[in-house]
């Protein structure tokens, strides 16, 4: 299982689909994740659609999606496109997007190893993923439906009473296969971390990426068990009859609702930190990378990321402010909630002091990465209205909690994961991707995405409801439409833009220049292997001997870089080791 | 790429040493996240049964103390000759023996479930106690399954001697962790829903 | 090239402000529903001094990163400084300065909130004056139950709405809510409060307003596909009014009571806790 060799694969199916190799595993991953972005983007554009104009027709595909109802959306068509939409973008897109195909790229191609610790259980890891997302696809095509509850799926509502049919079921199957997928994964990012770090890897020498993937992956041992232990009494209370979440008022039961909103938070809380972690970690790279200095004050970033996932686990009752939680309860939430914005600050103040008196390149992936900054602001400072007790009995379940966590998670993460793109698709797929285009597709994204998200803002401090088929059913949500109608057109403008990026990735890939092995002059590992590394990534194990971002060092002459596998600077000025005239030529 | 295969480390051995760690590693990790599940739905079960103004709930009968007993008895033995067999297979002997014996008392936890689960069903008012039941017992006896299928799988490697690729006491000794776990797991299970 | 490069680069920037910024002023000319209670104010006064502040953080940070992107950005003769930032007195300064931002910002927002919390909207009020409520929800439909002249609930002379609340002004109003079906959230903008009714619980609601008028409430809580229904009437009336609400739907409600008819005595023992 662990001999220090493998011969590489040589069939189609070994190679590119039953593949253990990390890289083949991370672009499946990637796909996977893209794929079901575009999917969970073309839902929200009809939730947008139905918010906008509630009942008209949806125009052009309406007819064919919607025909029973001729073209507009029903309450059941709505609340089937808002959960999915939610389940689609948190478990199918970003997660594998960032963890799945970044963490399996980046984990050892950065620390120096060969391959994941298992192989196996990595390939495993990936079809138990692909599996869950046929499922929960398929749902959609089942009587009665997809799933009807919402992301978050409280029961009873979820409950086999309140919504009968198959596809709540599936739903519950498929997020426990993806729990299943994501502990495989993680079982292994952290074995990997801990044990094939190259010689000379300290912790304190490892890219903040791999510290962040590495806390995600921590966090997802921690807790995907305490979802998948809900998701397990919840299948069971919808098909074997049990009353876990059945109120105890109710005959022969004496279950609990409020038992699976605990259960929920306890995982979902440090969810979103799963998620945002290996946002951060990129971000703190790529920032250091592009101002051509070390990361300001890597271990209190290292340390602050740290601290938040053990803070992470204590705060989950701030999402249950209005279920009648005694005041002391209350009040330990909230104290404990808001002291993640230390840690948080600590990592914004790093970020600046690594820009600050750098020489920066606004490469694309340094402009996502900004823009992470920009929109993780936004997202973690309306976060405080939800931490504190009051302002949040008001602004829960609103539109203000909508936009707060899209500029978290749909905002900051998906920024990560196209920084992360545009950083190591030369790596990944040994060509270049086209700056221009790139940077068309930042401003067409970070504008539009923030005419989208801010005004949902101000919808909920107007005390709109969230997942409202009809916010025209409310007299005083009507003065909202016009700002509902702008916040569409600019999700219409957005969902184009992307065309752009995909138009980028489909181009670069047949026809895009071939990528040096350093065409940032990046200092990681990664960066040592030729693009694309070879099968094993590397002929030796380099030897580690400095930190992640040793930029502008000023005794490293002529050059403002020097790679953690160079043990001195090179006498000769510039050029990294050049990679082979025809990298594919390794390989074979 | 062999042509190329010079890693500093001479291969094989030290190669393999870190892969069996690797591999205990990731059993730990793995057996920290099971510790959670069943954490987790031992915590349901406290939250849900604090809320119960009498235990077991009226109408019930208390659980079968005596039945379930038996069965911890079972695991418990099957523990010692699982402790045994890695005993023996990290000294090079033969195991089969003691392997077969951790895996019939496996299936014999599992066949003693049966009566446990029927006296559960019969009762009159069963909601809730049929309900934590069948999810704590149903998730144990489910992973115990499974170990009894990573038992199956060094079996041929046991009762063939030695593989040098895969050193046998290594992969015992995974089985082995799994194991125990799951004794645990059920000390635990016992103790709460049976005992107290 | 590189000037006209310059002048479009202004011209896109100042485009861009100027288009942004009126639109933020439209979007920022929207504000809540009127708050008609006496306590909403401190829920508005938290969210306010809190984005003033936030406002003042984030526009540092963001003038920070444009000046450094403007002044520090790669060019012929310039080249980055080595700092690592891990010295103690970097430490030291970031560490302050985020102690100094949770100061100033997070630890009023949790004393005003805790204080508020606990003292204000989660201290429910006693007394004779007490206007009590009871709210069942249920797909799709508010139901509020007012215990009539007899002061007992669920008795003959109850009075029993739907998706309609009345509450005189001036007195406060306790509420205990309860769910027949599923999980349902009693949302009243107009008094910024918001309290689930979660099946096989009991959880309360209190509240005292001052502006009569006629408002409406909704359904926070996904509850089902017509969750966007569950919309009712909120009226605050005049005391006296209030008052001759109630004993003119009270002597209706006993002409029509059915003992037997248990769904529509859905009422509960006050001191109940369910
Ligand atoms: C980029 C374009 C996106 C747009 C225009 C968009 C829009 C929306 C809208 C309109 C809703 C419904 C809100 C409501 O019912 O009141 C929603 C819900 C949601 N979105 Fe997005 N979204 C986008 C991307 C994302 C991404 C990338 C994520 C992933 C993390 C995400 C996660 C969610 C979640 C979790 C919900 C809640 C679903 C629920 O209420 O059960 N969204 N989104
Ligand atoms: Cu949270
Ligand atoms: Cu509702």
């Amino acid at each position: 299982m662990h001999d220090a060799h493998h011969a590489e694969p040589t069939g189609f199916l070994s190679r590119v689909v039953f593949s253990r190799d990390h890289k083949v595993i991370a672009k499946q991953f990637l796909l996977l994740g893209l794929l079901f972005l575009g999917l969970g983007g073309i839902l929200a554009l009809l939730i947008r659609w139905q918010l906008a104009f509630p009942g008209k027709p949806v125009p052009i595909v309406g007819q064919y999606l919607f025909s029973a109802t001729a073209g507009a959306i029903s309450p059941e068509g709505y609340t089937m496109l808002f959960t999915m939409h939610g389940t689609i973008m948190i478990f199918f897109a970003i997660t594998p997007m960032l963890i799945g195909a970044f963490g399996n790229l980046c984990i050892p191609l950065m620390i120096g190893a060969r391959d994941m610790a298992f192989p196996l259980l990595n390939m495993l890891s990936f079809w138990v993923a692909a599996a869950s997302g046929v499922v929960l696809a398929g749902s959609f095509f089942v009587e009665g439906g997809a799933a009807m509850a919402g992301w978050t799926a409280y029961p009873p509502l979820s409950g086999a009473t309140a919504t009968p049919g198959l596809g709540q079921t599936l739903w519950a199957v498929s997020l426990f296969l993806g729990g299943v997928s994501t502990l495989m994964g993680a079982i292994n990012y952290v074995t990997t971390i801990l044990m094939l770090r190259a010689p000379g890897m300290g912790f304190f020498r490892m890219p903040l990426s791999v510290w962040g993937l590495g806390l995600a992956a921590v966090l997802n041992i921690l807790f995907v068990p305490v979802i998948a232990a809900a998701l397990l009494m919840l299948i069971l209370d919808r098909v074997a009859n049990t009353g876990f979440f059945v109120s105890g008022a109710q005959p022969g039961s004496a279950g609990d609702p409020l038992l699976f909103q605990h259960l929920f938070w306890i995982f979902g809380h440090p969810e979103v930190y799963i998620l945002i972690l290996p946002a951060w970690g990129i971000v703190s790279d790529l920032l250091a990378v592009f101002s051509r200095k070390p990361a300001f004050g890597f271990k209190a970033t290292a340390i602050a990321m740290s601290s938040i996932v053990v803070l992470s686990t204590v705060v989950y009752g701030h999402h249950m402010y209005t279920v009648g939680l005694s005041p002391g309860l209350g009040k330990a939430f909230m104290s404990l909630t808001m002291l993640i914005s230390i840690p948080s600050s600590v990592l914004f103040l790093n970020w600046l002091g690594t820009i600050w008196r750098g020489s920066i390149r606004l490469e694309p992936a340094m402009l996502f990465a900004l823009g992470v900054v920009f929109v993780f602001g936004m997202g973690g400072l309306t976060g405080l209205f939800l931490g504190a007790i009051t302002t949040d009995i008001y602004l829960h379940d609103t539109a203000f909690v909508v936009g707060h966590f899209h500029y978290t998670m749909a905002a900051s993460v998906l920024f990560g994961s196209l920084a992360a793109i545009y950083f190591w698709f030369p790596k990944m797929f040994g060509r270049m991707l086209c700056p221009e285009l790139a940077r068309l597709h930042f401003w067409f994204t970070f504008l539009p995405l923030n005419l989208v998200f801010f005004p949902m803002l101000i919808e909920g401090y107007g005390g709109m409801p969230r997942r409202l088929y009809e916010p025209t059913s409310y007299k005083y949500l009507v003065q909202f439409q016009p700002v509902n109608q702008l916040i569409t057109f600019a999700a219409m403008v957005l969902g184009l833009a992307q065309l752009i990026f995909v138009w980028n990735v489909v181009r670069s890939l047949w026809a895009g220049e071939r990528a040096p092995a350093n065409p940032w002059e990046a200092t990681t590992l990664e960066w040592l292997t030729p693009s694309p590394p070879p099968h094993e990534n590397f002929d030796v194990i380099p030897e580690v001997h400095r930190g992640p971002h040793e930029h502008s060092r000023p005794d490293v002459p002529d050059r403002d870089w020097i790679g953690q596998w160079e043990s001195q600077a090179p006498a000769a000025p510039q050029t990294p080791p050049a990679p082979p005239a025809d990298s594919e030529a390794v390989a074979v | 790429m062999s042509d190329v295969a010079t890693c500093e480390v001479s291969p094989v051995a030290p190669a393999a040493a870190a892969g069996e760690l690797a591999d205990v590693v990731g059993m730990s990790l793995f057996l920290g996240s099971g510790a959670v599940l069943f954490g987790s739905l031992l915590m349901s079960y406290a939250m849900l049964r604090a809320q119960q103004p009498v235990w077991p709930p009226a109408g019930c009968p208390p659980p079968p103390l005596l039945m379930a007993a038996a069965n911890t008895l079972v695991l418990a033995v099957s523990s010692v000759s699982m402790a045994h067999a890695q005993v023996l297979a990290a000294s090079g002997l033969r195991c089969v023996g003691a392997l077969c014996a951790t895996m019939t008392l496996g299936v014999l936890f599992l066949v003693l479930q049966l009566p446990v689960w029927s006296a559960l069903q019969a009762a009159p008012q069963f909601g809730l106690m049929r309900s934590v039941f069948l999810l704590l017992a149903g998730c144990h006896a489910l992973h115990l399954a499974a170990g009894l299928g990573a038992l199956a799988w060094v079996l041929p490697g046991a009762l063939a001697g030695e593989s040098s690729r895969h050193p046998l006491a290594a992969r015992v000794r995974l089985c082995a962790m799994f194991w125990h776990f799951l004794g645990v797991a059920w000390a635990a299970l016992f103790l709460t829903v049976f005992v107290f | 090239m590189s000037s006209e490069n310059r002048q479009s680069n202004v011209l896109a920037w100042s485009l861009l402000v100027v288009l942004g910024g009126g639109l933020l002023t439209v979007l920022l000319s929207y504000s809540p529903p009127v708050d008609i209670s006496v306590e909403g104010h401190r829920i508005d006064e938290a969210f306010g001094y809190t984005t003033r502040l936030i406002t003042i953080y984030f526009a540092i940070v963001l003038f920070v990163m444009g000046y450094c992107l403007v002044r520090f950005r790669a060019r012929p003769g310039h080249s980055a400084e080595y700092i690592e930032g891990n010295q103690p007195r970097h430490l030291l300064m970031t560490g302050a300065l985020a102690a100094s931002v949770f100061m100033l910002i997070d630890m009023r927002l949790i004393a005003t909130s805790a204080h508020d919390a606990s003292e204000i909207f989660w201290k429910f009020p006693t007394g004779k004056d007490v206007v009590k409520i009871q709210v069942l929800g249920q797909q799709f439909e508010w139901h509020f139950r007012y215990a009539g002249p007899d002061a007992k609930f669920n008795t003959a002379d109850d009075v029993e709405t739907t998706a309609l609340l009345h509450v005189p002004k001036g007195k406060p109003v306790l509420m205990q809510l309860r769910s027949k079906d599923v999980i349902h959230s009693l949302f009243l903008p107009n008094v910024r409060l918001k309290q689930d009714a979660i099946p096989g619980r009991q959880t309360q609601l209190w509240f005292q307003a001052k502006v009569p008028g006629d408002y409406e409430l909704a359904c926070a809580e996904l509850c089902g596909l017509g969750h966007y229904k569950m919309r009712g009437q909120f009226i605050v009336d005049e005391p006296a009014d209030f008052d001759a609400w109630i004993a003119a739907q009270s002597k209706d409600a006993e002409e029509e009571y059915d003992a037997d008819d248990k769904s529509a005595n859905w009422g509960w023992d006050w001191e109940a806790r369910n």
